[in-house]
């Protein structure tokens, strides 16, 4: 689907990514995992070319099979913030279905039909109706649900998504990434989405890329790097992971320097 | 038993939204005795943020009693509330946002001294980098800017200024989500060392359950502004008795290859 | 002084900065650049510019000297101008971060006077104001801020509004801060970028504002300024035109600057919020 070939990218004299070579097959999940500092979301911005204006940008990126995509036809991305990408001022039907009417030719009116199946297959209730409502009358979960649906209008073979689920709270965070999984198995779409969180990569990806501070650490199938992780600091994060197996000692493990993991006293 | 630290009763706020009036606190009851941690859970839009806001009275309920340390919060305004605000503090979601851009680690650390003339002006900077020291910041960090710092850095500087004034009770309104998940068991530990070594109570506002039962003794469920469930984090996880809980334990992420 | 360099750096910011500071310079050099008093009576009626080396400029009707009404008049523009855009950015700035601040009945009082002197043009308001009062400088400065601080006012109000909601400003209220502590220490610094950019406008209405009261009469008798100049040479325009053009290029030069130096600073501060 894509080949990333010795990427780096510069803002002014500030190095965010460097030398990053990794590359996705059609219908394959890849997760790219890292905190902020790491240039996960850079990595991302360049796959959409969405780099602010100022970057300096040396390798290349290619889509073999897409020639020169077209974000929003070919490539549908979502953000962390789903306010951010949606525009307040317009409702969420003009929206989703000016992305199918510029991208597929289709009509206003197939394009609003088309939306709103959109909606309803995200889980969106009454959509016929939400089609005329705006950004702010939905909660941040919905808001979401509807970024995704606009990022898939023009039926794209690459989904990009930034952190999609880390503004939102567990239980909606489960819902999207149900409905994620469930898009990539029925379309056969080929997913990359940047998270922070360890567990949302084992659970929604089939690769994983472990990124810390502008560097690759580690790259490969998510049961090879997860079960025999070759980087401390992927071993460190699989460690501290917090959920409801979390051993109850009296304090929490932490990750310390060089990636070590220690428990201290309470 | 004693008097609890803080007890809310019959709590009510609605809010006009789109036209409609909406209960986001719809009656809620809750006590936190002194130096424990009482976690409020829920999704988002439960109303559990409401509550919080209305116990730091930032905004106004509708009906209800809140008393705290004996007093009844409602009934005070003005002067008398703000020289109330020493006991009672807030560490907000979000740190980025939560600091006057314009004002360095020493000023935010000192306001809360100054305003309430706790220390003379030239103890101030002394009495910061010991609360910087508190949180495990390097005391090289006071003179600088909220945006010079790290999210966990930013977190600990709003711990550090929640302590300033020796607290008995301290809001944590989702303390960790907005924070890398490499500092957010460090940010946890350092709120359980504070607890043990100054007796300060927490009420915990998370949608998180892993985080509710890392640090809080008791958990109140909540979802549609009222409290669907309370007791013990072991008893309340171990055999919830709502939907609501079900679900949020379900909604924890976990490893499936673990 | 970052704001500074980045300004400096572009093209406009630079330009404006250097007409500006020459301006200035020159405002302030007055006494020295052309002593004496700049009304008396220096040599023949009517003398053209480049005719005689001690009057470069020429002289008006009465015989003064071109050259140093127009440095003194440039002192009086500037310090009218300044004055009046501070007094005007000082009133606006405190109306709109209360309004802003305490919202409620406060807002809706005050923006409703706001309006009301928006649906009069400023320039009547001024002109009114001046003359009840009379032609003093204070009260031209006064004159030309009553015209002119609703629109700082109503930005100061948007931006006030927009941050009074951020976290900050509710850990100020939990850390027992009084509300106008709040609002004027915490929260109107951050507010302050637009307005700031606004400035440069205000000055230079004010220089306009400022001219065309002294055109029409209204202004300081006691000083020369531009408008006065043009004036005086209105009666004379078609056998001496240069009496009413060099002070106009003076005009057009000085608004020229402020905008320019206004524009540079309004993208140097914006270049600053990206980077935060």
């Amino acid at each position: 689907m894509f080949a990333v070939q010795d990427l780096s990218v510069a803002y002014g004299r500030v190095p965010a990514l460097s030398g990053v070579s990794l590359s996705l097959a059609q219908g394959r999940r890849l997760a790219v995992l890292g905190e902020s500092g790491s240039g996960k979301s850079t990595l991302a911005m360049a796959l959409c070319g969405l780099l602010p204006a100022g970057a300096t940008v040396l390798g290349g990126i290619a889509f073999p099979s897409l020639g020169a995509p077209v974000l929003g036809r070919d490539i549908g991305v979502v953000f962390q913030d789903p306010g951010g990408s949606l525009n307040p001022v317009l409702t969420i039907g003009e929206q989703i279905a000016e992305v199918a009417v510029v991208h597929r030719g289709q009509s206003w009116r197939s394009a609003r039909a088309h939306a709103a199946r959109l909606l309803d297959r995200m889980g969106i209730p009454h959509p016929a109706e939400a089609l005329r409502r705006h950004p702010h009358e939905f909660s941040g979960g919905q808001r979401q649900r509807i970024a995704l649906a606009a990022a898939l209008a023009a039926d794209p073979v690459l989904l990009i998504a930034d952190e999609p689920t880390s503004a939102l709270d567990t239980v909606v965070q489960h819902a999207i990434v149900a409905l994620l999984d469930g898009l990539v198995r029925e379309r056969g779409l080929t997913l990359l989405f940047v998270t922070h969180d360890i567990a949302l990569a084992s659970m929604l990806a089939d690769e994983v890329a472990v990124r810390h501070g502008g560097r690759l650490l580690e790259a490969g199938p998510v049961q090879q790097v997860f079960r025999t992780p070759a980087h401390a600091y992927t071993r460190a994060l699989l460690a501290t992971r917090l959920d409801l197996d979390t051993p109850l000692a009296a304090r929490l493990p932490e990750i310390g320097p060089d990636f070590t993991v220690r428990v201290p006293n309470g | 038993m004693a008097e609890a630290l803080l007890e809310v009763r019959g709590l009510h706020k609605r809010f006009a939204r789109a036209g409609r009036e909406v209960a986001a606190v719809d009656g809620v009851d809750l006590a936190i005795a002194a130096g424990s941690t009482v976690a409020l859970a829920g999704a988002s839009g439960c109303g559990k943020s409401t509550l919080a806001r209305c116990v730091m009275r930032l905004i106004a309920p509708d009906a209800g009693t809140i008393r705290f340390a004996g007093t009844d919060l409602l009934a005070l305004g003005g002067a008398r509330l703000r020289a109330l605000r020493p006991r009672f503090q807030m560490v907000f979601q979000d740190p980025s946002t939560a600091f006057n851009p314009r004002a360095t680690v020493l000023r935010a650390l000192s306001d809360p001294l100054r305003v309430h003339g706790l220390a003379p002006p030239a103890q101030w900077r002394a009495r910061a980098l010991e609360l910087l020291d508190m949180v495990r910041l390097p005391a090289s960090l006071i003179d600088r800017r909220p945006h010079e710092l790290s999210g966990g850095q930013r977190q600990r500087v709003a711990i550090a200024r929640a302590l300033a004034t020796n607290p008995d009770l301290v809001v944590l309104d989702e303390p960790v989500s907005a924070l890398d998940v490499s500092v957010r068991n460090a940010v946890l530990n350092l709120l359980m060392d504070v607890q043990d070594r100054t007796g300060v109570a927490y009420l915990l506002i998370s949608h998180d359950l892993a985080v509710v039962r890392a640090i809080a003794g008791t958990v109140a469920i909540m979802e549609a502004g009222r409290i669907v469930e309370h007791g013990s984090v072991t008893e309340v996880f171990a055999h919830p008795g709502t939907v609501t809980t079900s679900r949020l334990l379900a909604a924890v992420p976990r490893l499936p290859l673990a | 002084m970052n704001v500074l360099r980045r300004m400096l750096a572009t093209g406009e910011g630079l330009a404006g900065l250097a007409m500006l500071s020459v301006l200035v310079a020159v405002a302030l050099a007055a006494p020295l650049l052309a002593p004496g008093d700049p009304l008396a009576i220096r040599g023949d009626p009517l003398l053209r510019p480049f005719q005689e080396i001690a009057h470069p400029l020429g002289t008006d009707r009465l015989g003064r000297d071109v050259l140093s009404a127009l440095i003194h008049g440039a002192r009086t523009s500037l310090l009218v101008a300044v004055s009046a855009a501070a007094a005007a950015l000082f009133i606006g700035i405190t109306v709109g971060t209360i309004a802003g601040f305490l919202g409620g009945w406060v807002d809706e009082v005050l923006m409703r006077v706001a309006e009301a002197f928006q649906t009069v043009p400023a320039f009547l308001l001024t002109l009114a104001l001046i003359s009840v009062t009379g032609p003093r400088a204070t009260t031209i400065v006064l004159g030309i801020a009553i015209g002119a601080w609703m629109q700082p006012a109503r930005i100061t109000r948007a931006e006030i509004l927009s941050l009074r909601e951020r976290d900050f400003v509710a850990a100020a209220r939990v850390v027992g801060m009084r509300p106008l502590e709040i609002a004027f220490r915490e929260v109107l610094p951050n507010a302050l970028t637009p307005v700031v950019s606004l400035a440069a406008v205000i000055v230079a209405a004010a220089v306009l504002i400022e001219a065309a009261l002294s055109f029409l009469g209204f202004g300081d008798p006691n000083r020369v300024t531009w408008g006065s100049m043009i004036a005086e040479g209105r009666t004379v325009l078609r056998r001496a035109p240069w009496l009413s053009i060099i002070p106009g290029i003076g005009l057009v030069l000085t608004v020229l600057a402020v905008h320019l130096t206004g524009r540079g600073i309004g993208h140097a501060l914006r270049a600053r919020r990206v980077v935060a």
